[in-house]
């Protein structure tokens, strides 16, 4: 059985020119950073996009990766940018369904226990909160608390210190928090 | 207010974040969880914050490790048109 090949030496291969290399790279990335991105621009079309546009920017920018970070933070950091920019030109978080206009059911007429759907109903208010950050402060909620990176990989992909992240971090569950309690 | 309260309050709002990401020595956490004990802002407070916190990363995961997307990236990488023939840096 082959060994399994780190993603920095598939990224020293693909930097070399092997196409196959970095083709591993997209099979081994690209659903993880299609979830992440898709929580950042909370649509599907788009965020295929952002998607696509990020591998195609990481093999036209591979030259520029030192091998200093790891592959992964690299790669998470054009998407970010790239899913942040598309937000920018689109404004569409000002179009994105409202947390207001969430209707949570205080009773489960389906089946299950009552505390199932009080599950259900608080992480469907979550997501709709998360969804309603400005994106300043989601982007290191879904990295950190969502994808569960640490708080080193999820600053290094923001490009910010640990503490300038931890405080975004810590504002953004604040204001999640608030926004829940007002639905629940 | 006691002023023992006072500080233990002050202490637990400054290590709140550090406490929801496990950064804290067991005393350090210990000191906070008696105060939210006793705190009617602190126990909500941090109950609900630990709460979400298990359950957005619940919303994480299992999403995305299935292998799909790849397919259709690589699909797109190869129909970008060749501008540059030098690899990497150039066309797909």
């Amino acid at each position: 059985m082959a060994a399994e090949v780190s993603d920095e030496v598939l990224a020293a291969r693909a930097q070399a020119g092997d196409a196959g290399a970095f083709e591993q790279l997209v099979r081994g990335h690209a659903d993880r950073l299609h979830a992440v991105v898709q929580r950042l621009v909370n649509d599907e079309h788009e965020a295929q996009e952002v998607t696509q546009e990020t591998f195609l920017r990481a093999w036209r920018g591979l030259g520029g990766f030192k091998g200093d970070a790891q592959f992964f933070t690299w790669l998470y950091r054009i998407g970010v940018n790239e899913a942040n920019r598309r937000l920018k030109l689109t404004a569409k978080s000002a179009a994105q369904r409202s947390l207001e206009d969430l209707t949570l059911e205080p009773h489960d007429p389906g089946p299950g226990p009552q505390g199932q759907s009080e599950q259900r109903d608080l992480r469907t208010a979550l997501e709709a909160a998360v969804r309603d950050l400005h994106p300043d402060y989601r982007t290191p909620l879904v990295l950190r608390d969502i994808e569960g990176l640490s708080t080193r990989e999820a600053a290094a992909i923001m490009g910010l210190r640990p503490a300038a992240f931890k405080s975004r971090l810590h504002r953004a569950r604040l204001d999640v928090r608030e926004a829940v309690a007002k639905h629940l | 207010m006691s002023w023992r309260m006072i500080r233990e309050h002050r202490f637990s709002r400054r290590h709140l974040p550090a406490m929801l990401d496990d950064e804290l020595t067991d005393r350090q956490r210990r000191r906070i969880e008696a105060h939210a004990d006793d705190c009617p802002e602190c126990g909500p407070l941090l109950r609900d914050l630990l709460r979400f916190r298990r359950l957005l990363l619940g919303l994480g995961r299992g999403a995305g490790d299935e292998g799909a997307r790849a397919e259709g990236i690589l699909e797109y990488l190869h129909s970008v048109p060749k501008l540059d023939s030098q690899r990497p840096g150039g066309a797909w």
